[in-house]
């Protein structure tokens, strides 16, 4: 006859189990606890005190829960650490592959005049502010030569457009050297589309390149952020849209919009108007200081606190959308829950640590200088070149990605060894902004207590987690958005 | 309404008390001393921002340094097997590519 | 259900011991290749049996009375469903023992029955008596398996108690059958072991998975499940080796009362820490072999579970992990899973009770086990309309 154990022959006999790395932070009266790779897990004070202690029983939910989810381990799960190990190196060797968005500035023309951009020039000299060919070519031949797989072109200003002859250079250069080399190559335009012909959307169309452009809400906040003689901006944006659809297809062209003083008084006109232009979802995106700070001096005046209330409001008015049947994404939400949920990397540049300026994006400039990010080659253009990280003419990609000038600030902002952030819960989620926190503070780390940035993450990744762990539909429709 | 917060320097670490005043170094400065028994925390708020009550402020400060103290706990007990960990997760041993 | 073992005291033999031969009902056949053939003799053909042949069997006895032939067996009725294509091992004591069906969607081989689990609901259960022989017969087998044969499995027992010659017949299935995809059955602890891993690496088998179970991220309830202290460890460790080495792994979850409360969490568990493995394959109970000795801590209506069942699926199915779900009808599962549901893999299903009969969607549900008609089966079963 056949004799079985019976369950309490398995029981865990071990008085003692072994604590794993981990984090807590205090949220709405629970504490959230979140481990080595960023899995999380919500419970009571109590829970956390007996959890150091020593004392957790070894026959409740927490303690079964707890060692599932690696924060303890005990001698019946030895393969914890070994699973952790393998997790973290997972999440690491998302940046193996280095720079896959190369930014290129064919042109600092541009026929509008945004208060918060400092980069455009009102001109017609096409010598002084467009990207030559020869620059060009070897900007397509240092973008090639990485070891990234996949590499995404983006064609930015000023106005692109205004120097369509060097983008179809770039795009008949990169395909012809890519040939050889193999890579996946995409195309993206970042255009307000006032200037956009047939002529280009054929091209477009025929070399199946991407059009990103600026929605900055209804036409009163839309034409008030982007004046242009005429003041028709919107009414441009909106036709082009249109076109690129008929033309590319409908979901060839997506939208951004640029998060002003005026923007922060009502998130839910801006959502309307993506609605109303058949848009999937919207990016909230957070506020920038370069145009603010430096240009205007208003930073401070609707800063992080304002944003955040604008964030919330605006998040919650898109989930009653989700809610009322209709599938309308917010894609700042869905990165960061991305990050959260899974191992995998969202390929937002804006947070990772190490950062992403030079490693996940990189900017050539219409003059053959080199710059770690957008923002970099902003701040370059009000007097400090401190992002500038090399020059076409002269340095080739290792010389570029192993200088001093790229690494200091990547390794000087790391946040594995940052004060406040290598304690903090969310530092899984977060990421290292050098030049956030140089432009503001003057150097590359910042003082987190005091920063714009941590606050506005810290905020969000609480307000995030504790709204997808506590509300079942909420979860549901933020489970939608990640797939 | 005390601008001074005393601990007991047989009870709470130096380090967590540290810890706790760079959180609320956006609020504040402290300037901290030590007799035989105790740390003498006194607090310099800072110009443009102001505490208004001293004993919020003193209630959220000694719950910051507790945990403080229990994150000074935590990392003590795991330091070790966290070396570990990071040690094997930059190996050449065990997954390869799981692209 | 089949029965794929039978005996005749019907029969002539003159060899010692065994014979495996490939059922054939060509009488034109080559007369070199008949010797690994058993000509079969079906009702309504003539009675000149063709010469050559390594054996004769035919269900009608009389066939037999005036034949020269040596080697001939009379299959009991039980074994009609033999045809050309099956492989047969015949013994001198008269035991027919279809070993291959070429008909079956999937065959198979039961390499031991000796085991170091002894799981609550093990529907093969452990014997410790030495039988190496079903290993031989196994790898004699390959030999004569169509080359054609796009996927078989081997099971037990634990094989891996074979420890190199496990390895041996992965590497002969690869010689002699390198198009047909092999699934091995094991608790997968051998290969906690790395240099037993490596072994089966160095092979090279093109399509080769090994299928474990786990049966739940709390390493107590996966333990008293296989009824082994130390299996969780062991076995994570196994899978964790076989795949830093490349090697295909499914991992297996039986659906009881044992392993329902913690389904969810377990998935959770195999998305967060074994994000890598190629397949999970969902289970329902088979109520056989210890199933039935352990009914009453075993038994939960799918129907009861059946959200859980699809809660469990949306999490893998959400972190982009291939599985599927086996051994339910259709009607106690959710919609939700449809597209991970699958028919079945094995004769030993394709039963349907009477009010299955009314059932619009009766071809696209895989039906019952014999077991679970005749002892155990869900209180909800009903047609669709």
């Amino acid at each position: 006859m056949a004799k079985f154990k019976k369950q309490n022959f398995f029981e865990n006999t071990n008085e003692s189990y072994e604590l794993l790395p981990f984090r807590f932070a205090r949220i709405n009266g629970r504490v959230l606890l979140t481990n080595l790779v960023g899995e999380y897990f919500f419970t009571k004070d109590e829970v956390l005190k007996s959890l150091v202690d020593g004392t957790l029983p070894n026959d409740s939910d927490d303690y079964l829960n707890l060692r599932s989810l690696h924060f303890i381990c005990d001698d019946q799960t030895q393969s914890a650490k070994q699973l952790l190990g393998i997790k973290t190196r997972t999440k690491l060797s998302n940046y193996s592959n280095l720079t896959s968005l190369h930014m290129f500035v064919i042109s600092l023309r541009c026929e509008h005049s945004c208060p918060y951009c400092q980069v455009s020039r009102q001109s017609d000299d096409k010598l002084a502010f467009d990207m030559s060919y020869e620059t060009a070519s070897k900007a397509v031949d240092f973008a090639l030569s990485g070891p990234s797989p996949r590499i995404k072109i983006e064609f930015q200003g000023g106005e692109p457009l205004l120097n369509f002859d060097t983008l179809k250079f770039i795009v008949h250069d990169a395909k012809e050297k890519n040939e050889a080399i193999g890579k996946d190559l995409s195309f993206v335009i970042a255009t307000n589309l006032a200037v956009i012909t047939d002529e280009i959307l054929d091209y477009c169309k025929l070399h199946d390149i991407e059009i990103s452009t600026s929605l900055d809400g209804p036409a009163s906040l839309h034409n008030h952020n982007r004046p242009r003689p005429g003041n028709n901006s919107y009414e441009l944006a909106t036709e082009g849209i249109k076109k690129v659809r008929e033309k590319l297809g409908f979901d060839k062209v997506n939208a951004l919009m640029t998060t002003t003083d005026k923007s922060l008084d009502d998130p839910r006109i801006i959502i309307d108007e993506y609605l109303k232009q058949g848009f999937s979802g919207i990016f909230l995106r957070p506020l920038s200081p370069y145009g603010f700070a430096i240009k205007t001096k208003k930073y401070n005046a609707y800063g992080s606190k304002k944003w955040f209330e604008f964030y919330k409001t605006g998040l919650e008015y898109i989930l009653e959308i989700n809610k009322s049947g209709v599938h309308f994404r917010e894609f700042y939400s869905a990165t960061i829950l991305k990050k959260i949920l899974t191992l995998k990397d969202p390929g937002y540049v804006d947070l990772r640590s190490p950062a992403g300026i030079g490693i996940g994006g990189i900017v050539y400039n219409y003059d053959g200088k080199i710059f770690a990010s957008d923002e970099g080659r902003m701040l370059a253009e009000m007097g400090d070149n401190t992002f500038e990280i090399g020059n076409l003419a002269t340095d080739n990609f290792k010389d570029v990605f192993l200088s001093d000038k790229l690494l200091d600030p990547l390794e000087q902002s790391m946040t594995t060894s940052a004060p406040r952030c290598s304690e903090c819960a969310f530092e899984q989620y977060c990421g290292a902004d050098p030049v956030f926190h140089y432009a503001t503070t003057g150097d590359f780390l910042g003082k987190k207590a005091e920063s714009d940035f941590c606050y506005r993450n810290y905020n969000t990744f609480s307000y995030l987690l504790d709204t997808y762990d506590s509300n079942l539909e909420t979860r549901s429709i933020f489970e939608s958005w990640i797939n | 309404m005390s601008s001074s917060l005393n601990f007991d320097s047989q009870c709470t670490s130096l380090e967590a008390i540290k810890k706790a005043a760079y959180v609320f170094s956006d609020r504040c400065a402290l300037d901290i001393s030590e007799n035989e028994s105790s740390y003498i925390c006194k607090i310099i708020p800072k110009k443009d921002s102001t505490i208004d009550n001293y004993e919020d402020f003193e209630i959220e400060f000694r719950n910051e340094v507790l945990d403080q103290e229990l994150r000074i706990e935590i990392a003590n007990k795991t330091d070790g097997v966290k070396n570990l960990i990071l040690a094997f997760a930059f190996s050449k041993s065990g997954l390869s590519d799981n692209g | 259900m089949l029965q794929l073992r039978g005996s005749t005291k019907d029969f002539h033999c003159d060899f010692i011991g065994h014979k495996m031969l490939i059922i054939s009902d060509d009488s034109s056949l080559p007369l070199p290749l008949r010797e690994k053939y058993a000509y079969i003799l079906k009702e309504n053909t003539g009675t000149n049996l063709p010469d050559g042949f390594g054996a004769y069997i035919s269900q009608n006895a009389s066939v037999f009375s005036t034949s020269k032939h040596k080697n001939w067996f009379h299959i009991p009725q039980y074994m009609d469903y033999m045809e050309a294509g099956d492989i047969i091992n015949f013994k001198d004591d008269g035991s027919i023992w279809a070993i291959f069906r070429s008909n079956a969607k999937y065959n198979t081989f039961l390499l031991t029955e000796r085991c170091n689990h002894y799981c609550l609901m093990c529907s093969q259960p452990p014997k410790s008596k030495e039988d190496s022989w079903l290993l031989e017969r196994a790898m004699e087998a390959i030999e004569l398996i169509p080359r054609d044969t796009v996927r078989m499995g081997f099971s037990g027992g634990e094989p891996t108690i074979y420890e190199e010659k496990l390895i041996d017949l992965v590497e002969k299935c690869r010689g002699y059958l390198p198009q047909t995809a092999i699934d091995i059955l094991s608790n997968g602890r051998a290969f906690s072991d790395p240099e037993y891993a490596r072994l089966l690496h160095k092979i090279d088998h093109p399509n080769c998975m090994i299928c474990i179970p786990l049966y739940s991220d709390v390493p107590e309830i996966h333990n008293y499940v296989v009824q082994s202290e130390d299996a969780f460890d062991e076995t994570i460790q196994g899978i964790l080796n076989l795949k830093a080495l490349n090697q295909k792994v499914e991992i297996r979850i039986v659906i009881h009362k044992q392993t329902i409360g913690r389904l969810v969490e377990t998935c959770e568990y195999i998305s967060r820490n074994l994000l890598f493995v190629d397949h999970v394959a969902l289970m329902g109970l088979e109520i056989t072999g210890f199933t039935r000795a352990n009914l009453p801590d075993l038994w939960i209506d799918p129907f009861d579970y059946k959200d859980t069942l699809s809660q469990a699926v949306a999490v893998l199915n959400r972190n982009k992990i291939n599985n599927s779900v086996y051994n339910h009808q259709l009607c106690t599962v959710n919609p939700d899973v449809v597209d991970n549901y699958v028919h079945s893999i094995s004769d030993w299903k394709n039963e349907y009770l009477d009010e299955c009969n009314k059932c619009s969607r009766k071809h696209e549900c895989g039906g019952f086990f014999s077991s679970q008609i005749l002892y155990k089966h869900s209180d909800h079963i009903k047609a669709f309309s």
